[in-house]
């Protein structure tokens, strides 16, 4: 059985989580320009530290969105936090990532008939484009979620 | 009113869908190596296979998303279109958008030491997702139809 202290603690985590999946999303999409500045193939060791920076970020985002940010909590606290609304969310929030991941690789398709995208640009363009989709639509159900339950 | 007939015909649409998925993703992503050939061909016949691809792809995404009797009536795709579906679906979607996940980042990983072009990283990407999403949803599909 769950103790008030675990209902409260997983529904703080969770309110966190609704406000900071957008917030994170978005300062995902805007940091994205500083990493069109650098060359192909980095030879420089800060641009491969550069280079290998966003994947960690990327990578960081995505373990985020699977585990919902109750990695290191109990496993009650855990279960809270992850209900079936919450599930549920996560599956639409992964079926935007989906259309918007098609959404760019088509869009990339069509500009590399009239102009060259180098490899790291273009897997740049569609997980981000993926990654974002995906938390945004998250938090915003999330919030959406918490907001309702709150109304009377 | 639902009739037998529709429930025949939703029936049948379901079945179909559940055989003809999985082999449509597995074909499609067998038939990439076609794609990347090394030999040198005419740029008309290159931008025709390029087109080609595309289409294919579009294709299987439309039917991933609407083959479920849209066109057969609102009846037929209420049968056709059942929560388990919609869920199933959804799950499809999941494992589409992870194993796109997975190849953007495998393929990060390899062009830092071998150049990948932007084709052909999004060549990859995009068939990871849609053959993934459509072998997902159709083996759930069928399982679904299995169980009863």
């Amino acid at each position: 059985m769950s103790d008030l202290s675990d209902v409260e603690y997983a529904d703080r985590l969770s309110r966190r989580r609704a406000r900071m999946l957008p917030v994170l999303a978005i300062v995902f999409l805007a940091g994205q320009a500083i990493y069109f500045s650098g060359p192909e193939m980095p030879a420089r060791t800060v641009d491969q530290i550069k280079v290998s920076a966003w994947l960690v970020w990327a990578v960081v985002l995505l373990v985020l969105l699977a585990s919902g940010g109750g990695l290191f909590r109990s496993r009650k606290v855990r279960a809270l936090m992850e209900d079936e609304s919450t599930i549920a969310n996560r599956h639409r929030a992964y079926s935007l990532g989906f259309w918007t991941a098609v959404g760019a690789a088509v869009g990339l398709y069509v500009v590399t008939m009239f102009e060259s995208v180098s490899g790291r640009e273009a897997i740049h363009i569609i997980l981000t484009m993926a990654v974002a989709g995906a938390l945004l639509m998250f938090g915003t159900l999330e919030r959406r979620a918490h907001r309702e339950r709150a109304e009377p | 009113m639902t009739t037998p007939s529709d429930i025949d015909l939703a029936d049948r649409l379901s079945r179909r869908r559940a055989r003809m998925f999985p082999l449509l993703g597995i074909y499609f992503i067998a038939g990439q190596a076609v794609f990347f050939r090394q030999a040198e061909e005419p740029a008309r016949i290159a931008a025709f296979k390029i087109s080609a691809w595309l289409v294919w792809a579009i294709v299987l995404l439309v039917a991933l998303a609407f083959a479920g009797g849209h066109f057969r009536g609102a009846k037929v795709r209420a049968l056709v279109e059942d929560e388990v579906s919609r869920a199933n679906r959804l799950r499809g979607y999941a494992t589409g958008f992870w194993a796109a996940a997975a190849a953007a980042i495998l393929l990060y990983v390899v062009n830092m030491f071998e150049p990948v072009t932007g084709r052909e990283a999004i060549h990859l990407i995009l068939t990871a997702l849609v053959g993934a999403a459509l072998i997902r949803f159709g083996t759930l599909e069928r399982r679904a139809l299995r169980d009863g």
